[in-house]
């Protein structure tokens, strides 16, 4: 099981983004995306859920290339879950239960006894009639990840889950992650969390000006600093 | 406005619950218009008051102010203006006859009946619920899913005004008249970009979620088939009797 990009090419308003990217996520690892600010993470992140399509290259799901009609997309992002940046750009129902069985409801699954697991994982069972615009900040984070997981993804895509979560969200975040691990799931984290990706990452992967500039189980202060990353996870914050 | 009702909506544990409850609310409504005996309008304003109540407790009383304040004026005009039949009440020039009584009571008695059906609806039903239950009644699909639609497109402008309001606030932004206008200027220029940017961001959500164009709506199960019952029943009787 893996999820990869070959060469892949994509620029924004004619300004490159990408630039020939060869991105590999093995089956069960973690993978952590870093880099700068603009640095093509989360475009990245959205050509392996399919959103983007590639201007040239191309991203493949368990050794098949994604093609971008329809029938093939509904398949991809069954299989590939995104969890957006801003929990607040992923609710779109009103109420917990709506906006968790969303996914199952469009691709026609159990949604009642998905939506109860979900809640369950993410510590919020019992949220089902609760508003999402009454949640704080830390719990839409958690049900926008339920959203996502209803859906039973083959592979989860996180983009910055740590950004604004406290010590406890941080560890929440952390033991899904390490528990769906452990269920074979394939994850890849978009962050700028070095500690976070040193912590819970399996591979480290740092896109540089569109480019990997850098793949490896872990990284020195030197090479970190090099790439413009936060380096606090090194100076004992 | 628009959380407070929804808080309400999603709080609210009617007795009669599920798709259940809208049909036994449009059913009323059509016998409240059409009966032509008063008992049915005062039996439907009875009962559903009391489930509003139930479910909603003194927001029912609320929700009922303004609709009654535009009534209670138009029940006077009435009274005022129409004629026929013996003066039952003379105000100096003013003449009010049986006839005026008679109708404004009717009218009165509709109206009311015909809130209370409505805001027992209103009240207990979250939007999304509401078009589950009227896709299950056949409603052409891409009327609902526009009305769902539209009403995310009222959410997503809400919050967004919400926000910038906040962060206009943050800095001073209604300190006085003057920059309140000048904010206010400010915040419908960025609100329309804003929830169009939003807008965009949540539709790639959706799609990543694999939305194909067609809203799910969550349907809860029927509840209360004994209420329901006894308020129809007693409706249909004072239709027939």
């Amino acid at each position: 099981m893996t999820i990869e990009t070959t060469d892949l090419e994509f620029a924004y308003e004619g300004e490159p983004v990408l630039r020939g990217v060869d991105f590999r996520a093995a089956g069960g690892e973690v993978t952590m995306l870093l880099g700068r600010n603009g640095a093509g993470k989360s475009t990245l992140l959205k050509h392996l859920n399919g959103l983007v399509e590639p201007d040239d290259g191309a991203v493949y799901v368990d050794d098949e290339r994604v093609t971008y009609d329809d029938a093939s997309l509904r398949d991809l992002r069954t299989k590939v879950g995104y969890v957006f940046q801003n929990p607040d750009d992923q609710l779109v129902a009103p109420t917990v239960e709506q906006d968790v069985a969303f996914g199952p409801e469009n691709v026609g699954v159990d949604a009642a006894r998905r939506t109860r697991e979900a809640l369950e994982t993410v510590g919020l069972s019992g949220f089902d009639d609760r508003l999402c615009a009454t949640l704080s900040g830390g719990e839409k984070k958690r049900v926008s990840l339920a959203g996502v997981l209803a859906m039973d993804p083959d592979y989860l895509l996180f983009d910055e889950p740590t950004l604004g979560l406290d010590g406890d969200g941080c560890s929440t975040i952390s033991a899904v992650i390490d528990a769906l691990r452990r269920e074979g799931i394939t994850i890849v984290v978009a962050t700028h969390d070095l500690g976070f990706a040193l912590a819970v990452g399996d591979v480290l992967t740092v896109l540089e000006d569109g480019e990997i500039g850098y793949r490896d189980a872990t990284i020195s202060r030197e090479r970190a600093a090099e790439f413009g990353l936060r380096t606090f996870a090194f100076d004992g914050y | 406005m628009h959380r407070t009702l929804e808080s309400v909506q999603v709080a609210s544990r009617p007795a009669i619950d599920g798709p259940l409850k809208v049909y036994v609310s449009l059913l009323a409504l059509v016998l409240v218009v059409a009966s032509p005996n008063e008992a049915t309008r005062l039996g439907a304003l009875a009962s559903f008051s009391a489930l509003a109540l139930d479910a909603a407790g003194r927001h029912y009383l609320r929700l009922l102010g303004p609709p009654v304040a535009f009534l209670v004026p138009s029940l006077v005009v009435i009274l005022a203006v129409t004629g026929g039949g013996e003066v039952v009440v003379r105000v100096w020039l003013l003449e009010v006859t049986a006839e005026a009584v008679e109708t404004a009571a009717t009218t009165g008695l509709r109206s009311l009946a015909a809130l209370s059906v409505m805001a027992f609806l209103v009240l207990s039903t979250p939007v999304p619920e509401l078009f589950a239950a009227l896709r299950r009644l056949r409603v052409p699909a891409f009327v609902v899913d526009l009305s769902l639609f539209v009403y995310r497109g009222i959410q997503i402008l809400l919050a967004e005004t919400d926000r910038l309001r906040t962060a206009a606030a943050a800095r001073l932004g209604y300190v006085d008249r003057r920059t309140q206008v000048r904010t206010t200027k400010l915040v419908a220029g960025s609100l329309l970009v804003g929830s169009l940017e939003r807008a965009e961001r949540v539709d790639e959500a959706m799609r990543a979620r694999c939305y194909d164009g067609r809203m799910p709506t969550v349907e809860r199960t029927n509840e209360g088939y004994a209420p329901a019952a006894v308020v129809l029943g007693v409706l249909a009787a004072t239709v027939v009797l």
